[in-house]
């Protein structure tokens, strides 16, 4: 296993900037999401990283030793590719070992590694199909087989769940992750889809326009975002614009944010990167936000007209406009919904303990 | 998509009737005619033919002279299909694996383009470039090849290079569609996995291109064995090829039942070696 080091990498193409001075460590055994919009760079990183493009600027290093320069073959990589990328001209057999057979493995031992990585994807007895006779899940577990066959320093995951329907791809979710956990190879995994990021990730790196936004625990970046850009693009994201006043109470770790236009006055707990007293943005998310068809005129809670309320499967989503004008929406249980309907005026209740504050 | 409900039957079997009509006017139609001719009488002395019955005209297209012919034509258009493949296959890559993608459509363009003057003209021009008073001979000579400038045309590797390099682009255009389509992800991972560009190209690139190549070959093939102009323009009466002797047979002979006979033992020559191997081919695949 190697860590791998970005230090203030970048790629330009022509006048088009891709990668915009990323810096990131990935440690040892570690699985780290780079995830954002599409266009966003994060390939461009992943394909720096496995020495496909080298770098306009900046440096690569697995563990201390820069690889700027030096070609694919020769970085001991295992990836899995987008559309997979299975040789169709091979059998499945031929390509877990195409890697082995470069590294001049034969004979009883290239069999007896190619058998036990395809045990280790319960593909044991399929070594002699075709890649086009297996299912898309089945040739999924050949594409990790041939990337782990090799003993790879580091593995890449480029979308490799993106050809698969929606509950397959959260099976192969859950035996990623338990692979992982059972090699513990240093992973770097890229997508735009946050709920896989959350699901596989130690980290999630987000990207946008080039430049990473934050990097942190999947708790973090979705409870905690650095940017109203990530607020939004991690989940569905309530963001009131507010007047942030660092009143008497700030001492005791909360700041006082007034929400313009609502009459409504919140104490907000401080993380420690909070934008200074002024303009900002209350972001909180749907779960937290409230609605209480009984709560008096306190203060604290917003009066709201129900604009839509929507079925979602495992939740019930009511749709707000506030007597501001802002939107919200709040999310809760099916079962635990409170009875409202369209049009019906209701009173909200942020729950500010789990409300933070943006620029 | 909904296909077959595109119109009422009647209508359907009306339109199929057009590429029916169309294969028995250009294929069916003069394929039947050129075996009935084959039968014909000549009569010598401007009279051209008699609808007789007769056995001659392949008792003589079958005579050791006109079959060491046609053996040439098959080795010898083999020969080229064999020299475009092998200079089209490195080519298409290399213009396949472009980054500047204004550039691949300039060099693919430039190459489609020598198509646009007429075989005709190209093969006079290559016999005007290897004749002895300029071009190839006199470079030879500068650079110290030869004594004194030589003429290669007519001779084997003026009507050599001739077919080459009119037959290029088709082998390049056969090979280019599938090096294009080809996953740009599938040589990445071989090199991933630890191969170089070279090893890539000859274990992922080369089989699977695999069928271009092979359509490629066969296209150039049979272009080659029906070509008369470049074998006649740049070619001694020992690069003729049987579609130059089927020319002067009806051209200048007026000898069309014989044209035919000899028409008929090239296409069965040429043609059953090729339907065994597409044969083959089929039953290799499954």
């Amino acid at each position: 296993m190697s860590s791998i080091t970005l230090q203030a990498v970048a790629k330009r193409f022509g006048d088009a900037v891709a990668v915009d001075g990323v810096s990131l460590e990935v440690a040892q055994g570690e699985f780290v999401s780079l995830l954002g919009p599409s266009g966003c760079g994060k390939t461009t990183t992943l394909r720096m990283i496995a020495g496909f493009i080298a770098p306009s600027a900046g440096d690569i290093r697995f563990d201390t030793q820069s690889v700027v320069g030096l070609p694919p073959y020769r970085r001991n990589i295992g990836m899995v590719f987008q559309s997979l990328a299975l040789f169709p001209h091979m059998s499945v057999f031929d390509n877990v070992a195409y890697g082995l057979r470069l590294r001049r493995v034969t004979g009883g031992e290239l069999a007896e590694r190619v058998q036990r990585m395809l045990d280790l994807v319960q593909l044991g007895a399929f070594a002699w199909r075709m890649p086009d006779e297996l299912s898309g899940g089945q040739r999924q577990r050949v594409a990790f087989a041939r990337a782990l066959a090799i003993d790879p320093k580091i593995l890449l995951l480029d979308e490799p769940f993106a050809a698969l329907d929606r509950k397959l791809r959260e099976e192969m979710q859950v035996e990623l992750r338990r692979l992982h956990e059972r090699l513990r190879i240093t992973t770097v995994f890229v997508t735009h889809d946050q709920r896989e990021a959350f699901t596989l990730s130690d980290r999630i790196a987000v990207i946008n326009h080039g430049r990473i936004e934050q990097v942190g625990t999947p708790f973090d970046v979705y409870y905690r975002p650095a940017t109203r850009f990530i607020a939004d693009f991690v989940g569905v994201a309530n963001l009131l614009p507010a007047r942030i006043e660092s009143g008497p109470q700030a001492s005791d770790g909360q700041a006082t944010v007034v929400l313009k236009g609502e009459g409504v006055t919140l104490q907000v707990p401080l993380a420690g990167r909070e934008p200074p007293p002024g303009e900002g943005y209350l972001f909180i998310r749907p779960e937290f936000v409230l609605l209480d068809a009984q709560a008096q005129d306190d203060g604290a809670a917003l009066t709201a007209t129900v604009t839509l309320v929507r079925f979602v499967g495992e939740q019930l989503e009511t749709r707000l406009e506030t007597r501001g004008g802002n939107r919200l929406v709040a999310t809760y249980q099916g079962a635990e919904a409170p009875a409202v309907e369209t049009g019906q005026s209701v009173r909200v209740r942020l729950a500010a303990r789990h409300a933070s504050l943006l620029t | 998509m909904q296909t077959g409900n595109w119109g009422p039957g009647w209508l359907r079997r009306t339109l199929l009737a057009y590429p029916g009509a169309m294969l028995g006017v250009l294929f069916l139609l003069p394929l039947l005619s050129l075996v009935v001719f084959s039968f014909y009488t000549h009569v010598s002395g401007g009279g051209l033919y008699q609808a007789r019955f007769t056995w001659a005209n392949y008792a003589k297209a079958l005579e050791p002279f006109y079959l060491l012919r046609l053996w040439f034509t098959v080795w010898f258009s083999a020969l080229t299909a064999a020299i475009c493949l092998v200079l089209a296959v490195p080519f298409t890559y290399v213009v396949t694996h472009l980054r500047s993608r204004a550039l691949r459509r300039w060099i693919m363009g430039l190459t489609v383009s020598t198509l646009w003057l007429t075989t005709v003209v190209r093969a006079f021009g290559w016999s005007v470039l290897f004749s002895r008073t300029s071009g190839i001979g006199k470079l030879f000579a500068v650079l110290g090849l030869t004594a004194v400038p030589q003429s290669y045309a007519p001779g084997f590797m003026a009507t050599l290079v001739g077919m080459a390099y009119i037959y290029f682009p088709f082998m390049v255009l056969s090979l280019f569609a599938a090096m294009r389509e080809m996953n740009p992800e599938l040589e990445e991972a071989s090199m991933i996995l630890g191969a170089t560009r070279a090893r890539t190209f000859f274990h992922i690139v080369l089989p699977l291109t695999r069928r271009a190549m092979a359509t490629g070959s066969v296209f150039v093939f049979l272009l080659s064995v029906g070509t008369f102009i470049i074998p006649d323009v740049l070619g001694s009466p020992a690069q003729w090829n049987t579609s130059v002797l089927i020319t002067n047979a009806v051209a200048y002979n007026s000898n069309i039942p014989f044209g035919s006979a000899l028409a008929v033992v090239m296409a069965v020559a040429v043609g059953v070696p090729l339907l065994a191997m597409a044969w083959f081919m089929r039953r290799r695949r499954r």
